[in-house]
């Protein structure tokens, strides 16, 4: 009984939602308009609980002495240090992100910092690839040998003879046995997607609800 | 623990030694390589190219610090090429931490064609919503930033005077280092008939192909080796000299050679590990 509000609530939202992709209706489309607006600033509020988050959880590592625990010290230094540039200092005009010492942090700590660690990911999948990559069936020959032939044939590194398709059979691997099961995989998720939200609107998917289906 | 062991566990170690000899070397000493142009590079180059001159462009600068290695080459290159065409560019981003890389982006590379911020071009700076901002675009960007990126009203800014939705914009390009190119092709295009061109790190690029094929992207410019293919193109079409995806591309395909080597090296210890101790050779032994 005490769902019915809540659910009516899903439903009527649903319809005029989906009423606004498909109708060209000013009341329609300027109400849709609205609740877009309104997801942005939700959205903007789970910003402020993500950092909350983090704050809370690094505290705790803190509190406890976890293994680690120095680097909690030195995340809240680059925290704070960012929100005091970016939220309270002023240089003439210059706030928030073009305050000169948070846009210096930003240059000079965050960017190769944030280069460094995607650059480590080179070595790991390195380490990674040598240890999986065994051709222990055929799906694992297969996929061996897709790999190698796409890595090849992304560089120009063996050039001329038997080496000078490479590109194309890198090309053909990603137009076609790619492309076949990416499309099979969108279009899964996409009816998988139609038909979840389809279930909330009606009310048979209630879990949002939390508690009991009742 | 015999060769055939030794080969199917290398310390890691070594890989990483490895690894980082064969990247830094090149890197010291960068030398130009024949790089062959991808089809769906060339059609980003030529989709951007047909862009007419006085015109405006969207670029969504999806990716931070973590991704420019990849994709900057590529938004550099594309930024000189709309400069060059005397193209209006307007950006905004959906990642919190890209606007100032964006900006001082744009303001490196508007000085040399002494472009004018508000003029010709405009940096409009993060909105949280993914999708939803990428929707409500098309109805009045005016709503989703009210302001720039220095805070200045969007009403007040020159460029912006004509420009409310997509259909102000020729061309649409999303410099994606996530499934932001998702959110462009549903809403941008699907919805509201924009036209897009992409760019997106290796990880995700094979996500993006079926877009490209059925048009639903008119270029898609893959990882750093599609930075090089659009370094070589600007390279011929405007003189432009080559930067850091070129130089970088000997680097990776040396990385690629290491971790080709490194697989077949563990797999005949894996193969001559098996062969011995197949139980079809145990029997016989016995």
């Amino acid at each position: 009984m005490s769902n019915r509000g809540p659910l009516a609530v899903a439903f009527i939202a649903g319809m005029l939602m989906i009423g606004d992709y498909f109708l060209e209706w000013g009341p329609l489309n300027s109400y849709a308009e609205w609740v877009q607006k309104y997801y942005i600033i939700i959205a903007a509020f789970a910003i402020v609980l993500g950092v909350a988050s983090l704050f809370k959880l690094h505290l705790g590592k803190l509190k406890r002495k976890e293994d680690g625990w120095r680097y909690s010290i030195v995340t809240f230094f680059g925290f704070f240090a960012m929100i005091v540039t970016g939220l309270f200092m002023t240089s003439g005009d210059l706030v928030g992100t073009k305050h000169p010492w948070n846009a210096w942090l930003y240059n000079n700590v965050q960017l190769p910092l944030g280069a460094t660690m995607f650059s480590l990911l080179a070595f790991f999948i390195a380490s990674a690839a040598y240890r999986a990559f065994r051709a222990r069936s055929l799906e694992a020959t297969l996929l061996l040998v897709a790999a190698c032939l796409v890595m090849l044939g992304q560089v120009p590194i063996l050039t001329g003879g038997v080496f000078e398709s490479l590109p194309e059979i890198k090309q053909w691997i990603l137009d076609i046995p790619n492309m076949a099961s990416k499309r099979a995989i969108m279009i899964g998720v996409g009816l998988g997607m139609m038909s979840t939200a389809l279930k909330i609107i009606f009310g048979i998917e209630r879990t949002y609800l939390g508690g009991s289906e009742e | 623990m015999n060769i055939w062991d030794k080969l199917q566990s290398i310390d890691r170690r070594w890989i990483f030694l490895v690894m980082f000899i064969v990247i830094i070397i090149p890197l010291m000493n960068p030398k130009s390589l024949d790089i062959n142009v991808s089809e769906p590079t060339r059609k980003a180059f030529e989709r951007i190219e047909n862009v007419p001159s006085g015109s405006n462009v969207l670029i969504s600068w999806d990716f931070d610090p973590g991704s420019q290695a990849e994709l900057l080459p590529t938004a550099k290159a594309m930024l000189h090429q709309l400069f060059e065409k005397n193209v209006n560019i307007v950006v905004i981003t959906l990642w919190p931490a890209a606007p100032t890389l964006a900006d001082t982006t744009l303001n490196e590379i508007s000085s040399l064609y002494n472009k004018e911020e508000g003029v010709d071009w405009v940096n409009l700076g993060f909105k949280p919503g993914l999708d939803i901002v990428v929707k409500s675009m098309g109805s009045d960007i005016y709503e989703i930033f009210p302001a720039d990126d220095k805070g200045r009203r969007v009403e007040n800014i020159p460029l912006m005077k004509g420009i409310r939705n997509y259909d102000d914009f020729n061309l649409v390009i999303d410099l994606s280092a996530g499934s932001s190119v998702d959110f462009y092709v549903e809403q941008a295009h699907g919805a509201y008939g924009a036209d897009l061109v992409a760019a997106a790190t290796g990880v995700m690029i094979g996500d993006f192909y079926p877009y490209l094929e059925a048009n639903q992207l008119q270029g898609l410019v893959g990882a750093l080796v599609g930075a090089a293919e659009y370094e070589k193109l600007m390279e011929k079409a405007y003189g432009l000299e080559p930067d850091k995806a070129t130089a970088g591309m000997q680097a990776q395909a040396k990385a690629h050679l290491a971790i080709i080597i490194f697989i077949v090296l563990g797999n005949i210890g894996f193969f001559a590990k098996r062969k011995k101790t197949s139980p079809k050779l145990e029997s016989l032994n016995k």
